[in-house]
């Protein structure tokens, strides 16, 4: 023993020990353990003395020995049990509030469910393509003197060459496509198809891992071939075997089916394309993959995986440099990520910004989150207002004992059972709105029901909504002091009425903001559709000439569709007239300072055009074909374009361009039109130069007779067509419509944020409706004793309702200035704006009030119409 | 109380505390079982039986004195109550009256 005496028992399994073991057998066990321990040094060895002790250790976790096990004779799984029966007693004794409660928790879980799924659906944009993590978009910024940066995206295919041929030790795979999707008519033995896809090199088919159902994914290196989606083989070739078949692109070109890929989902970039056709073919005869001076060509990369993305946009950043002009400005490349393309490729001034979509992003989820805290809000006031009811329940549980964290775990269990409830419910609704949902948002979102994240997500959901709901009523419910709540006559205490006059302000703030939101985006939408756009939109068809049999006889359609009384005008552009396509710098006039380049929108138009679209003349003259001279001499300009130059007066003034394109360089100005609102009608309109040419034009623009019915007009319009170009397809669009189609986005948003107002003024009212009920109940002697006082109905009224409508008036105080300062931001992305008017709040804030006065008074009427006898009996 | 039948483990026990009288606590029970049956046993499992013994009522104990190698902690000593004998003898005496009637050992 003696020379044995320094080794000690091991430290960590005493402690250990310690921390299961009861106290009171702390020493003796403690005692024991060590004595075997120096038994086992001395007659055997050291360290089995201190394996033994660790194995002596954990025969001690023995029942009788562990700490708090059952250390009274409380049995817990039947307390929980218990807990579990009289929460669902409660639940349904008090069917009212309980329904109140559901259906709040119910409607705002649906929301969250539904724009939970909507925000992954955007988080998960392009996870489709397995490369997504090596994929970049090559941009530009463009530096020009005098301007802010801009960042693009079109460049010139001998980038693309250049990069694929010298930078090859950088990137896998290299591919061009052009910049933006082309509309094709495609014509199998099933008829014809206007399809929209994409002109690629073939690398792009691996570049995008695009899913080939058959034929080779190399298949675009053939320049008569093409990649068609599912969908448009079994347009094309119904149930025969697509691959090999051949088909006939716009009426002329003859291409033969390499590969037929799964269509893309929604949420990728590419999802429009039906097809991917070759670049090769795009470009044949007008370009080639070395020309430095067209900007044409979107460039996508596929980095080697040890590759970093921002290495190579330092590398790559001046290759533009000794292929630009240095005057007009520097041009910077840079790698655009794939995981940016969707919520972070908007830039201003160079600069990454949040763009609209990621706004919307927020803005929803912030939404969604609003509406679950005002459910979770009517729990919080209903069970606290109600706590009298169960004042004496509480009482009695903690006189027998009850612990504090046992009656709270019963409280939490009520609200985790009801949130539970209500996410089932809320699952079954989700499922059947989710194809209106999808209407609405432009998605094709289906519940991920086999996805075990989904139910984790929704099981956490419903377990933090318990919580946050049932957290504070646990807190106030528990503390109640037992003797006072078993003598009667227990008193709420104004702390909790104040803090449920707060939490009813605050909803009512959040539903204020949303109705407010409402209008204000609705009076923004009309008010751009309001906008005049400088050209009269209806009865205006454009008919692309897809086909070159339709070239070469613009007179005759022209003559000939006058003459079938269906059509008033005919006009010719080379860019349709509802976007804003074909834009140049380089323009010099008179008074013009050296540095400014800016750029015009700049299109091609006939003599015909303007009166056609009916443009609106308010300095000079329009073209005329008594005036030959104008043909490539003349130009007219808009408002803003004359603005832009600074010119007074313009007509007659000189307009020099430094290229050739439009038959000259030196042009005269003749006139001047309003501004024609041709993109985005939320922004400042471009200004834009209108050319005049002699000859034919790809995009015809015809103007209807108003007096003649539309679908006879049409038919007459298509008999003359077929009979003037009888195999070229024929294909037209409303303009109207197409300027229609520019507020989706705005209207999206706009019946999206007046659903969430609505949902939250009812779920606001639903707590109100329960509290008001509630207070009524209780003062149902009070109101009795009132009566036979002599109190008239207007006054118990008064008495009743002004309690709970004034917080909803402060609530409107609150609520203004916010929603002014959150819409005015919002407003401030677009050029063309409404002035915030403040009967906007007014309106809101009376609607608010008297949606409340509605719900509260069909309460406390109800109450007062009581015959008083009948509520003082009850005792 | 509880269960008042004795198993072998108990009985064997309920011996040792008679046998080891002022030396009875949890260690010293344990290592005499040890030598005396050739069986190994942790303390933990004499402790929790020595544990149910004292709530049927067959052991009383209280705390002794301390010694060094225990680092100054005191043991608890068990001590065999009335009870405690009584039902050692019934279950001694149950045993005979068996081997009585066992024919071959009849007569030893």
């Amino acid at each position: 023993m003696d020379n044995n005496n320094n080794h000690t028992a091991p430290r960590l399994a005493e402690v250990l020990l310690l921390w299961f073991l009861k106290e009171e057998l702390a020493e003796e066990v403690l005692g024991d353990l060590e004595e075997k321990f120096h038994y086992t040094a001395v007659h055997r060895s050291v360290l089995r003395a201190k394996v033994n002790y660790w194995y002596q250790v954990f025969q001690y976790l023995r029942p009788f020995a562990i700490k708090n096990y059952r250390s009274n004779n409380s049995k817990l799984n039947i307390m929980y049990q218990h807990n579990f029966k009289i929460s669902l007693r409660n639940i349904l004794r008090n069917k009212g509030y309980s329904l109140i409660n559901l259906g709040g928790l119910t409607v705002s879980l649906t929301v969250v469910i539904l724009i939970g799924l909507w925000t992954y659906d955007e988080l998960s944009f392009n996870s489709y393509h397995s490369n997504m993590d090596n994929i970049s978009q090559v941009m530009m910024a463009y530096h020009s003197p005098g301007e802010d940066i801009k960042v693009g995206s079109s460049l010139p295919p001998a980038l693309g060459t250049l990069l694929k041929d010298n930078y090859s030790n950088y990137f896998d795979e290299v591919a061009m496509i052009r910049s933006r999707p082309e509309e094709r008519i495609f014509t199998s033995d099933k008829g014809h198809f206007t399809e929209s896809g994409y002109f690629m090199q073939p690398a792009g088919a691996k570049i995008f891992s695009l899913n080939m159902l058959k034929g080779d994914i190399n298949g675009l290196k053939d320049m008569h071939s093409i990649l068609i989606s599912e969908t448009l083989a079994k347009k094309l070739f119904g149930d025969k075997n697509p691959l090999d078949q051949s088909i006939t692109m716009d009426g002329n070109t003859n291409l033969v089916v390499a590969g037929i890929y799964q269509d893309l989902p929604h949420n990728t970039s590419f999802s429009n394309a039906s097809y991917f056709a070759p670049l090769d073919l795009y470009i044949h005869g007008w370009s080639d993959l070395t020309a430095w001076d067209n900007y044409f060509i979107h460039t996508y990369v596929q980095t080697k995986p040890n590759v970093k993305q921002s290495t190579v946009s330092s590398l790559i950043k001046e290759l533009m440099l000794p292929h630009t002009d240095e005057e007009s400005g520097k041009r910077y490349l840079f790698l655009l990520p794939m995981d940016k393309w969707h919520l972070h490729s908007e830039f201003e001034n160079g600069q990454p910004v949040n763009g609209k979509r990621l706004k919307f992003v927020w803005l929803f989820g912030a939404a969604a989150i609003f509406i679950l805290a005002l459910a979770c809000i009517n729990f919080m006031n209903l069970s606290t207002a109600a706590a009298e009811r169960r004042a004496k329940e509480i009482g009695i549980r903690k006189s027998l004992g009850s612990l504090r964290m046992q009656l709270m775990s019963q409280f939490l269990i009520e609200s985790s059972l009801l949130a539970f409830l209500s996410f089932l419910s809320a699952l079954i609704i989700a499922t059947l709105v989710l194809p209106w949902f999808n209407n609405i948002a432009v998605k094709e979102i289906t519940l991920p029901v086999s996805n075990p994240w989904f139910w984790s997500f929704g099981i956490g959901l419903s377990l933090i909504t318990g919580l946050l709901s049932g957290t504070y009523p646990a807190l106030y419910l528990s503390a109640l002091h037992p003797i006072k709540s078993l003598r009667g006559g227990f008193n709420a205490g104004r702390k909790g009425v104040l803090f449920r006059k707060t939490l009813v302000i605050f909803q009512f703030t959040i539903s204020i903001l949303l109705i407010s939101g409402t209008i204000l985006v609705y009076q923004q939408i009309q008010h751009a559709k309001d906008r005049p756009s400088g050209y009269s939109k209806a009865n205006l068809l454009v008919i692309p000439k897809r086909s070159g049999e339709m070239y070469g006889k613009y007179q005759t359609f022209r003559t000939e569709l006058k003459k079938s009384g269906a059509v008033m005008e005919v006009g010719e552009a080379n860019y349709p007239i509802t976007n804003t396509l074909g834009n140049n710098n380089g323009f010099d006039w008179d008074g013009k300072s050296p540095s400014f380049d800016p750029s015009f929108n700049t299109i091609v138009v006939n003599y015909d055009y303007g009166k056609t679209i009916d443009w609106e003349i308010t300095e000079g003259r329009d073209f005329t074909s008594d005036l030959p001279s104008d043909v490539s001499k003349s130009v007219i300009i808009t408002e803003s374009a004359k603005r832009l130059m600074g010119f007074d007066k313009a007509v007659s003034k000189e307009l020099r361009f430094s290229r050739d394109y439009f038959g000259g360089n030196r042009f005269t100005i003749v006139g001047v039109v309003k501004d024609m609102i041709k993109g985005d009608p939320f922004q400042a309109p471009r200004p834009a130069i209108m050319f005049l040419t002699d000859h034919e034009l790809p995009f015809m623009f015809v103007r209807l007779t108003p007096e003649l019915h539309i679908a006879e007009a049409l038919t007459r319009m298509e008999t003359v067509v077929k009979g003037i170009a009888p195999s070229a397809p024929f294909n037209y669009n409303f303009i109207d419509e197409e300027y229609g189609a520019k507020f989706r986005a705005e209207e999206r948003a706009g019946k999206l944020v007046s659903i969430f107002a609505i949902l939250a003024i009812f779920i606001s009212c639903l707590g109100m409706f329960g509290l008001v009920s509630f207070i009524t109940e209780k003062r149902t002697k009070e109101i009795g004793i009132r009566k036979v006082l002599g109190a008239s109905l207007s006054n118990l009224w008064r008495t009743l309702s002004l309690n709970f409508i004034y917080p909803v008036i402060i609530a409107c105080l609150i609520a203004s200035p916010i929603a002014y300062y959150i819409f005015s931001n919002w407003l401030h992305s677009y050029d063309y704006k409404i002035e915030i008017s403040w009967w906007v709040f007014g309106i809101s804030g009376m609607a608010a009030i008297a949606i409340t006065i509605i719900t509260v008074s069909y309460r406390t009427i109800k109450a007062a119409l009581l015959n008083p006898i009948k509520n003082l009996q009850s005792e | 109380m509880k269960e008042t039948r004795l198993g072998e483990f108990e009985e064997v026990l309920l011996l040792l505390v008679g046998i080891l009288g002022d030396e009875a606590y949890a260690f010293k029970i344990a290592e005499e079982f040890e030598s005396q049956t050739q069986r190994a046993v942790s303390i933990g499992a004499v402790h929790s039986t020595l544990n149910r013994l004292s709530e049927k009522g067959f052991l009383t104990s209280e705390m002794g004195n301390s010694s060094p190698e225990r680092g100054g902690r005191r043991k608890r000593i068990y001590t065999i109550t009335a009870t405690g004998r009584r039902v050692l003898i019934e279950a001694r005496d149950f045993k005979t009256s068996l081997w009585e009637q066992y024919p071959g050992f009849a007569n030893g």
